[in-house]
Parts: C-alpha cells; structure tokens; sequence
C-alpha cells in the first residue's frame, strides 16, 4: 500500500472507531478508560496467579485461593486455551480446569511465567454487543506474550537462568474482556471481566 | 404538576412520547381518589428556551370530574387527539440550562429527576430511571403533602454522568494510613503468600466489621463492582503487579471498625 493508501486507511479507521464510541450512549470516554484499566487488572491478576500456582511454593490450600482469585476475573463460561510449541492445535479448558492442570503440573516441575501487553486495549477499541436478553455489553481484545518455562529438576540447576528451563516458550494470545453493568441497592457498577483468552502463535 | 426538559422532544415527533405521557397520567393508587393536589394544572416548560405549554383543559373541573380516573381516561383521549406543540420540539437554544437548574434544584423534596438513559449512573442527585419507582416516589410524596406542587425534570439525554472519587478526608489522614500499611503488608513480596494470608483472619478482626465490603473505583472515578474485604485482601496476597492503594474514603461503625472501604488500585504493567 502507498502513502496516500495508508492514509485513507488510517483515515478510515479513526472515523471507524469514533462511530464506534460515539454510538454508545450514556457511556463517557473516561468511562471506557476505566474499563480498558480494569481489563489490564483482570489480565494482571490471571497472570499473577499462574506463576504462583505453577511455582508450586505454595501448599494445597492456598493454591485453591489463588484458583479462587482467578475465577472471579472470568465469566461464568469463562476458557483459557493452551498450546505446545510445534502444536497444529491448541486445547481449550474452562478456567478452573485450567487452572488445575497447572497447578498439578507444576508440582511435577515447577514453571515461570512472565508477560507483557503487546497491544493493550484501547478506550476506542469496546464494542457493543446485544445480548439475547436485549442487555448490552461493551467486548474488547488486547494482544499478551506469555514467556513459560518448565524448571529442570533441582540438582540441575545452575547460574545460568538461560539453561535451567527443560521447556520453554513464548506464545502470543489474545484476551477477550466484556463489560457488563450491573445494577445493586447501593448503585450502578461496571465488571469487567474476561471472557476467553485463545493462542494466536507460539515460538 | 410541571414536567420540565432541556431540550427538543424531537423534530420529527408528533405525539406525546409513551414515557411522557405515563408520567402525566395520574394513578390511582395515591391517598385520595380525587385529583385535587400535584397534578393540577399540568405544565409543560423547555427551560433552554424559557417556553411553556399547558395542558389546560383539566383547569375548572369541578366535583366528579376531578376524579383521578375520570382525569387519566381524559388525559389518554387528550394524547390521542393532540400533535405536540412547536414549542416543545424547536431545538435547543441554551445548552447548560440543565446544570444550572439541578444546582439550585437538586435537593428540593418536591423535585423528581427522571431519565430514560439506563446508563447514567454515579450522578450526584436522586435519579429516577423507571416510571413505576418514579410514581411510587411522586405519590408518597403527594401524601406527605397534599399541597406542594409536583415537578418532574427530564434529563437531557447530553448529561453524562460525572467520575465521582469520592473525596479526600484529612480527617481520615492517620486511619488511612495505618489501613494503607495494612494493605501494604498484605502484597508485600519479601514474605511468602502462606505468611501473608495467614494474616488476613488478624486484619479483619482489627480494623473490619462482620460484613465489611471494599469499593474499588477506577482512576477516572468508575465504580467496579463491590466484594467482601475477606475476598479483597486474599486477592491481594497474589496481586504481583500491585505498586500502591489510594484509600478516598473510610466508614466506620460505633465500634470504629470498617464497613466500607472506597479505593484506587495502581499497577505495574509491565513484569
């Protein structure tokens, strides 16, 4: 595409995206800031609790806490998919499922999990979607990349953080939020929660 | 009764909207079966114009034609038969008229604030967003006080609703403080998760009440939803990425323990 191409394209989608906002009444665009934080959060703390569970320093009862903490982020249907490297596909498990599985691995071995937000949702970026009830909520995608490695036993550890990782990988995923208001003696509300994160690629 | 609006009711309109017309319909249910208070007679004002229309034909009804159903089964043959006046569907003149209005109005007990928005929220006075708790309101109001006059204010479908962080307290300064520590303390890495939730029993103890919540509002002010402080201070023992907690507001019980704590979480992105 030329200059002048990428222009009309990027023209394009600014006023794409302001009639996107615009088109949700009643909702400021500090609002969606907020949503577009929250979302991060929500990100922040499934992460944080992975690492913790697939550390296995921690005994069975305060993994469940931390599986606790994770589920409330997500929606009741709420999946997590996961992928090996070199992996045609990926399998896709509810999120407490999910949540076990690393659990009970990282007893096994213990993992590290660390990440970054590649493209962060934007306030822009909320679309509304009508549900069957005729409710609406606002969906957003962000871009993560998730570095995971599987520790080598502990007598073959050495200095070297580069080689103390049996497996490793990076995959690159793409977390779906939704905002849902929610309506309470004590006033309106907004949850944001995610509702699925699937493996865009892994290297 | 006055309903009062801030702006068009829309130029291609010409009938009374639905909602409008279920706001001017009295019920039945109100402590007399006569219409002799509050609705009597109906007006209709655009303050960003300073025009008025009034629904006079109720005016001079005398004896059994001030029976609230014979008023409503008139009321409704009135909507039939009536196209909306020009004044309430020229467009708006001044657009701050409602601001100015809610400030010297909001907290007049006769005055009821009602939209038809089901996403205005946070908003800093009593806002009706249903007709059946509107007319509840109107009528407890009315048998309280059979003499006051009735206002009903549209608002415009432009008002958004404002960020609303609760605000500072100095007052609070050494409470929030000490509550800050104790937060602190919680997401503090250099102890073990174990360590620090064995904890939280200790904390809830000290500082809350039996069902103490926590707000969590955004840093633009927008209220998430609310959860127990047991469930928020575990949540914290695994938050990594937590930097610091901003506390807006502490309420406390007789005994000074907590039952509602308002806050601002702020993280690092990045790991």
């Amino acid at each position: 595409m030329n200059s002048k191409g990428r222009l009309l394209n990027c023209v394009l989608m600014q006023v794409f995206t302001l009639g996107v906002i615009s088109a949700q009444p009643g909702i400021s665009e500090a609002q969606f800031k907020d949503f577009a934080n929250q979302a991060k959060r929500q990100v922040l703390v499934f992460f944080d609790n992975v690492a913790e569970l697939g550390a296995n320093t921690v005994p069975e009862s305060i993994r469940e806490k931390a599986i606790s903490n994770v589920t409330k982020v997500f929606t009741v249907n709420g999946t997590v998919e996961e992928r090996s490297k070199g992996a045609k596909s990926g399998i896709s498990r509810p999120v407490r499922e999910y949540l076990n599985v690393i659990a009970q691995r990282g007893q096994k071995a213990p993992i590290l999990v660390s990440y970054d937000f590649v493209d962060p949702l934007t306030y822009q970026e909320f679309k509304p979607v009508t549900e069957s009830d005729g409710s609406i909520v606002y969906r957003g995608e962000m871009i993560v990349k998730q570095y995971y490695c599987k520790l080598k036993p502990k007598d073959q550890l050495s200095d070297k953080l580069d080689s103390n990782c049996s497996y490793e990988d990076t995959t690159t995923k793409k977390v779906t939020v939704e905002v849902r208001l929610l309506k309470s003696q004590t006033g309106k509300s907004y949850a944001v929660l995610i509702s699925n994160i699937v493996v865009l690629s892994v290297s | 009764m006055d309903l009062v609006c801030f702006e068009s009711l829309g130029p291609n309109q010409n009938k009374f909207p639905e909602f409008i017309q279920s706001i001017l319909a009295p019920s039945e249910n109100v402590c007399s079966k006569r219409l002799t208070f509050g609705y009597d007679p109906i007006k209709i004002k655009r303050r960003d114009t300073d025009k008025e229309i009034i629904i006079d034909y109720l005016n001079n009804r005398q004896g059994n034609q001030k029976k609230i159903k014979f008023v409503a089964r008139e009321l409704r043959t009135y909507f039939e038969r009536t196209t909306l006046d020009s004044v309430l569907t020229n467009t708006t003149r001044m657009n701050n008229a409602f601001e100015e209005y809610l400030n010297t109005n909001r907290n007049k007990e006769n005055v009821f604030f009602y939209s038809e928005s089901d996403e205005l929220s946070d908003v800093d006075f009593t806002l009706y967003s249903s007709l059946p708790s509107l007319n509840e309101a109107i009528q407890k109001s009315i048998c309280i006080d059979s003499s006051q006059k009735i206002i009903v204010v549209l608002v415009p479908s432009t008002y958004k609703s404002k960020p609303n962080i609760p605000e500072h307290d100095p007052a609070e300064d050494s409470y929030s403080m000490s509550i800050s520590k104790v937060f602190k303390a919680l997401s503090d890495k250099t102890e073990s998760p174990e360590e620090r939730i064995n904890k939280i029993p200790n904390v809830l103890d000290s500082y809350f009440s039996t069902n103490a919540t926590v707000e969590v509002f955004e840093t633009n002010g927008t209220r998430m939803p609310s959860q127990s402080a047991a469930e928020y201070l575990e949540s914290l023992v695994f938050l990594l990425s937590l930097d610091s907690i901003q506390i807006h507001q502490v309420f406390t019980d007789t005994e000074g323990k907590i039952y509602n704590i308002q806050i601002t979480e702020h993280h690092k992105l990045v790991r």
